[in-house]
């Protein structure tokens, strides 16, 4: 094959707005999960919300020219749907006020950057829990597992899982916290 | 945060809470920042653990707690498989175009929510309240205004003639000539202004945008918008209060990069000169000595402190023990900037840091028997109240005055200084005539940006409204104003119209004068 027919050698071509959509949301999609997630009482909302979030994005991902930008209207479009969802779901489950689901989302909006530093330091954290315990995270936080099903499974109360749960999560928040102050020292 | 605190926070992230912890949780939520930040810290974790259980679903690991569950679903590849459902969507949509043109043609992009003077459409298509716009239109006006809501994205244009604009689609608008204010929702992000010389996108606030033969010219009011070469060379994002003017040729004349807040007149009258007729009050801030850390700061020490006088009715006068007094004010109004009022009041020297609180406190008469509201906004306190009960909260998202419950309406269509609340609203007031005891509290939670605007709506009465549409209420007063306030409010109202799109009127047959 000579190097002209390679075709990585052919001229560069504009590139598809769907793979640029695609890639920009692959790239955002763990902070904007994060941001979500804050405003869902229910962690299976989150999948609701970022399809709607991600449906609209791609819908008016053409109108985006500074893709720099991405991360922070995509906030914008989450916010919007956060509160569209809020309104939906209160039909018939607890859910915040609407106020303070604009103030989450609102506050959040501006930690963007800190969401992204914080779920880097997170690898490292989850990387150091004991095996078990990452395990049974793992599997509380799956899809369609609930945590009354485990309980059955693992012997335990609910209330248990919830307390260990909750104790992991706390000594990830701690851990999260010093990598951060470690970085930025 | 105490350990009680903490336990709320993992319970509604775990989906376990019940309705009191809920309304405990919400308790907390609105009044800490830090509770709301420490809550989006545990979700991130939440999140992560969501993204990680999904990416195991995909590619199991060997050693995974054996748990019998059934098919589980790829949460991280919902979205994914949204957006590929999406993209053959709209594969398909371009195939069959003519069907989704029919149906925007049986609807419209846009409808008119109100339209004065004589606007045409095309020709010959006389447009009226109510009628539906459509992609690709050419609008006309020449006289008056015309206001639209965009059906698909929300965003809310109001139009002064003399205008041609052709909608192009629902997130895209050409302005030949005219002048168009927006205020875009969040889903209406991206929306595109296009004149001859420049293309104005929202990047999620409200702007101006006026083309003519000159050329074409944008301020920011709120948020940020891009400005782009429409060869898309360049590109440049303006900010809230940034002002540029384009010549015909495309050349930038003017950038002015000034701050609204900053740039708003303050009234500089002293407001420590009273009378019998004045509603007095005194200015309260904190001594300089007095520590105000970031994190007090945060919690906005100051306006938590005046709720015990607020649910007192204003008789409960301990917790104001711990400040340090101006010099007795007189209440002038509030409009416009307060940058230096508390070196005005004889308040300085005090602790910056810890904001101060105007409590204006008397006896007055409405000036005629019937329903009232207020209309306001102030960064960052403001609360009315009568008979000892609040019945106004204009105050900026984060008071603690939101606490008490008062009832509010926020108008983001409305300009009023550069809130995207908007002008906030009361309810209706029904009163006799008879005096009544009135509290007003005014106040900066920290810092010198202080700004506001209180005016009063009288049910039944009709004012002059501004271009954008904005009824001029009345500066709510309780004496009438000098020469010289007259003369500050006249060049307040220049540069609110001029440069805010807002305005409001000084009347002296709005004033509610002090009985005692």
């Amino acid at each position: 094959m000579t190097a002209t027919s390679d075709p990585q050698n052919e001229p560069p071509v504009a590139p598809d707005p769907h793979e640029s959509f695609l890639r920009l949301w692959m790239r955002h999609e763990p902070e904007l999960r994060a941001y979500v997630r804050a405003c869902c009482p229910k962690a299976q909302e989150v999948d609701d919300v970022m399809q709607e979030v991600s449906v609209a994005a791609l819908r008016k991902f053409s109108t985006l020219d500074d893709h720099t930008a991405f991360g922070a209207w995509a906030c914008l479009i989450a916010r919007y749907e956060l509160l569209t969802a809020r309104r939906r779901f209160a039909r018939d489950r607890l859910v915040l006020a609407e106020d303070i689901v604009e103030l989450l989302a609102q506050e959040g909006a501006e930690e963007m950057p800190l969401r992204q530093r914080q779920l880097k330091a997170l690898d490292q954290c989850i990387e150091k829990l004991p095996r078990q315990r990452r395990e049974l995270a793992l599997a509380a936080y799956a899809k369609d597992t609930t945590i009354r099903e485990m309980a059955v499974q693992l012997k335990r109360t609910e209330g248990s899982l919830y307390q260990l749960l909750a104790r992991i999560r706390q000594e990830l928040r701690r851990c999260m916290e010093q990598n951060l102050a470690g970085a930025e020292s | 945060m105490t350990e009680e605190q903490l336990n709320l926070l993992h319970r509604y992230l775990d989906g376990a809470i019940n309705e009191a912890e809920m309304e405990s949780l919400e308790e907390l939520l609105r009044n800490s920042e830090e509770a709301r930040a420490e809550l989006r810290s545990l979700a991130t974790i939440d999140a992560k653990w969501q993204q990680l259980a999904a990416d195991e679903t995909v590619a199991p690991g060997s050693d995974r707690v054996a748990l019998e569950s059934g098919a589980r679903g790829i949460p991280m590849w919902v979205t994914i498989t949204a957006i590929a459902a999406a993209l053959v969507i709209a594969a398909v949509g371009w195939f069959h175009e003519p069907a989704n043109k029919t149906n925007e043609v049986e609807r419209g992009i846009a409808r008119v929510i109100r339209i004065e003077g004589e606007g045409k459409v095309g020709e010959d298509r006389v447009v009226v309240d109510g009628d539906e716009l459509f992609a690709s239109e050419e609008l006309t006006l020449q006289q008056g205004l015309i206001e639209l809501a965009f059906r698909e994205t929300g965003v809310h244009v109001v139009a002064t003639a003399p205008l041609r604009m052709k909608l192009d689609s629902n997130q895209r608008v050409l302005l030949h000539e005219g002048q168009v204010k927006l205020v875009v929702p969040p889903q209406g992000v991206g929306f595109v202004v296009d004149t001859a010389e420049r293309k104005f996108v929202d990047l999620g606030t409200s702007f101006v945008v006026t083309a003519s033969a000159k050329g074409s010219e944008v301020l920011v009011l709120d948020g940020q918008i891009s400005v782009n070469e429409h060869d898309g060379k360049s590109k440049e994002l303006m900010l809230e209060g940034e002002f540029a003017r384009f010549d015909q040729k495309g050349k930038l004349k003017k950038r002015s990069p000034s701050h609204l807040s900053l740039a708003l007149p303050e009234l500089s009258l002293p407001a420590t000169t009273s009378t019998d007729r004045s509603l007095r009050g005194v200015v309260l801030g904190y001594e300089s000595s007095t520590a105000i850390t970031k994190k007090k700061l945060a919690k906005d020490v100051i306006g938590h402190e005046m709720l015990p006088l607020i649910h007192s009715k204003f008789h409960d006068r301990s917790s104001l023990e711990a400040f340090k007094q101006g010099k007795p004010v007189s209440f002038r109004g509030i409009a416009g900037a307060f940058h230096e009022f508390p070196d005005r009041t004889g308040l300085a020297p005090y602790s910056r840091d810890g904001g101060w609180m105007a409590w204006y406190h008397g006896q007055v008469r409405p000036p005629r028997p019937g329903r009232y509201r207020f209309w306001g906004y102030a960064d960052n306190h403001l609360l009315v109240a009568i008979n000892g009960k609040p019945v106004f909260e204009g105050s900026r998202r984060d008071s603690p005055f939101k606490k008490l419950g008062i009832a509010r309406t926020d108008n983001p269509a409305l300009p009023c200084l550069i809130a995207p609340a908007g002008f906030a609203c009361s309810d209706w007031i029904e009163l006799s005539g008879d005096p009544i005891e009135l509290d007003i509290m005014f106040g900066e939670v920290g810092g010198n940006l202080t700004s506001g605007l209180l005016l009063v709506e009288r049910e039944g009465d009709t004012y002059d409204e501004t271009f954008w549409g904005q009824p001029k209420w009345p500066v709510f007063l309780t004496e009438a104003p000098g020469e010289g306030e007259i003369a500050e409010f006249k060049r307040l109202l220049s540069h609110l119209e001029e440069k805010m799109m807002g305005s409001f009127s000084v009347s002296e047959e709005a004033v509610w004068k002090v009985v005692k």
